[in-house]
């Protein structure tokens, strides 16, 4: 526990200023709410929209549900690639700038393994990066009742829980590429690309739709918010794939950190 | 009795073809081992080898009977390691970084760690980026000794400390080989290796090249040699082993290593008026190893 809460501890700055951001975000954005909520204009632009357009901006939720579908434009939408930059500079940095600065002398002159600094180090990051889901999730829905709005609290939490599984496996993915990593610079690189690249990657195959499949190639493939939104069904196969994705990326990481130098 | 510290062929071999070349070690408990070098010749490596930080890739090491390659986390319960250039984050103080070491050690009583700290005269309550070099240096040396390890595996551990500081921590040293702990450092300082350690060894290229006492070393290795003629005084340059030769007038000084037979048929031959043959220091014996003229 010693371990896990220093570890926590160093999660802590950055974690607040998440916070205090987010918080600020989401009131701006839900702050306009109210007027969205019955907005035939915003539903009418839609309609006219074409449908690889209308396919990425929440399509048939922004139809059926304008104000859900606004927020998904507004917020959701971006929220997975903005807290995946965070993460991937946050995993990469559990190795790499530790190594950059020679720290895991004084870590690994106390009689810990390898395995155990480096998942305790991975576990209080994945438990600062929850937080920072259940922040903006809880804000969300604070601030919509807030504004008079009935949230959807299920779709939210749905969609705030999947959002954490992709988060996850960018970070592992972030942890496994910095492992490997010559020095700090190149590892915050990887953490940067992992979690921006398949983003707009994501993004280009959904508006192309002409090969949804290639999608699931990415952990953005498994995260769909209008579609959460929309029908309520527990993401099974995001669950699955991500979580074993995630299992099997640092298992990966902490062999290349067991055989490396540092 | 089982040695402290013992490597058979301990290798460290990086993809340059440098490092650890194979070296042998074996140092009972409660001795102080001095160990030199100068810079790349593999002084942090064997250290962080013992450490089991570094993976060796040949031979073997065990400290306090436990194998450094497998029974690494072992060997750093019992082992006290200072880092060469240690860092430490910035944003805790001495106080903590003990506190953290302590706990992760499982060692509640905290009487042994607070004494060190009064006696290095060590700033707890600073936030380490507030420290200066040295007194960074005196945290780092506090959590090498804290837990009262049975091994102390120390990388230049005078490096930045002012006189005093380097005073205590000698002192301590000391008490600590009085106590039977078992001490191996590196050093830069020869009058310092000179003044504390039982045995010195001395590190080239990857190679212990030398293993012995500081006099045995001073004494087998290497002599001082001064001369006075009256008149012009012969060529010593055809000497066997003479290094180092100064001529100033009517006087030579110079360093001879090895067999003197050579040297004494031609001071027969050509006595001079005075004569001075004294044991080198260390840094001289050293130097000597390295090539260079003693200073």
């Amino acid at each position: 526990m010693t371990l896990y809460r220093m570890a926590l501890r160093q999660q802590l700055v950055s974690w607040l200023v998440w916070a205090i951001v987010v918080v600020l975000g989401v009131a701006t954005v839900v702050s306009a709410a109210p007027a969205v909520a019955d907005s035939r204009a915003l539903v009418a632009l839609m309609r006219g929209l074409p449908p690889s357009m209308r396919a990425v901006m929440g399509g048939a939720l922004m139809v059926s549900r304008p104000l859900e579908g606004y927020l998904y434009i507004k917020l959701l939408m971006y929220l997975p690639l903005l807290v995946g930059i965070f993460a991937g500079f946050q995993a990469s940095s559990l190795l790499a700038r530790e190594m950059d600065h020679r720290r895991f002398d004084f870590l690994l002159g106390l009689p810990l393994t390898r395995r155990r600094l480096l998942l305790v180090r991975f576990a209080a990051l994945v438990t600062s990066q929850a937080a920072m889901w259940l922040v903006t999730i809880l804000a969300l829905i604070g601030f919509m009742r807030q504004e008079g709005v009935h949230p959807d609290v299920l779709g939210y939490a749905l969609v705030g829980y999947s959002g954490f599984l992709v988060t996850l496996a960018t970070s592992a993915g972030a942890l496994w590429a910095s492992a490997g990593a010559r020095d700090y610079p190149g590892a915050a690189r990887w953490g940067l690309g992992i979690a921006a690249v398949p983003f707009v990657y994501d993004l280009a195959v959904r508006i192309a739709t002409t090969a949804p499949g290639w999608r699931y190639i990415l952990p953005y493939g498994y995260y769909d918010p209008p579609h959460l939104l929309l029908t309520h069904a527990f993401p099974w196969l995001a669950t699955g794939v991500l979580l074993v994705g995630s299992i099997l990326l640092t298992y990966g990481a902490l062999r290349s950190f067991e055989r490396r130098e540092v | 009795m089982t040695a402290a510290i013992e490597a058979k062929n301990l290798a460290k071999v990086y993809r340059n073809g440098r490092g650890l070349l194979g070296i042998d070690l074996d140092i009972p408990q409660g001795e102080i081992f001095g160990f030199l070098g100068p810079n790349g010749a593999g002084k942090t490596t064997t250290i962080r080898a013992l450490m089991g930080l570094s993976h060796i890739t040949g031979g073997m090491a065990r400290i306090a009977g436990r194998d450094v390659a497998h029974d690494s986390v072992d060997v750093r319960r019992v082992t006290g390691y200072l880092p060469g250039d240690p860092a430490l984050y910035d944003a805790m103080t001495g106080r903590q970084h003990l506190e953290l070491a302590l706990r992760l050690r499982g060692i509640r009583d905290r009487r042994h760690a607070l004494a060190v700290a009064e006696r290095l005269g060590v700033e707890m309550d600073h936030k380490v980026r507030q420290l200066s070099r040295g007194n960074r240096q005196k945290v780092a040396i506090l959590l090498a000794l804290a837990h009262d390890p049975e091994v102390l595996l120390l990388d230049e551990p005078t490096s930045g400390l002012d006189p005093l500081a380097q005073d205590a921590f000698r002192d301590l040293l000391q008490e600590e080989r009085q106590r039977g702990r078992t001490v191996f450092f590196s050093s830069h300082v020869l009058p310092e290796v000179q003044a504390l350690s039982d045995r010195v060894g001395i590190i080239r290229d990857g190679r212990l090249v030398a293993v012995d006492t500081v006099e045995g070393l001073r004494r087998s290795r290497l002599k001082e040699v001064r001369l006075s003629y009256q008149g012009e005084p012969p060529d010593f340059t055809a000497v066997a082993g003479v290094r180092g030769l100064e001529v100033k007038g009517s006087e030579l000084s110079f360093h001879i290593a090895g067999d003197t037979a050579q040297l004494f048929r031609l001071l027969a031959e050509r006595p001079p008026a005075d004569v001075t043959i004294a044991e080198p220091s260390l840094e001289e014996v050293f130097r000597n190893y390295y090539g260079g003229r003693p200073s």
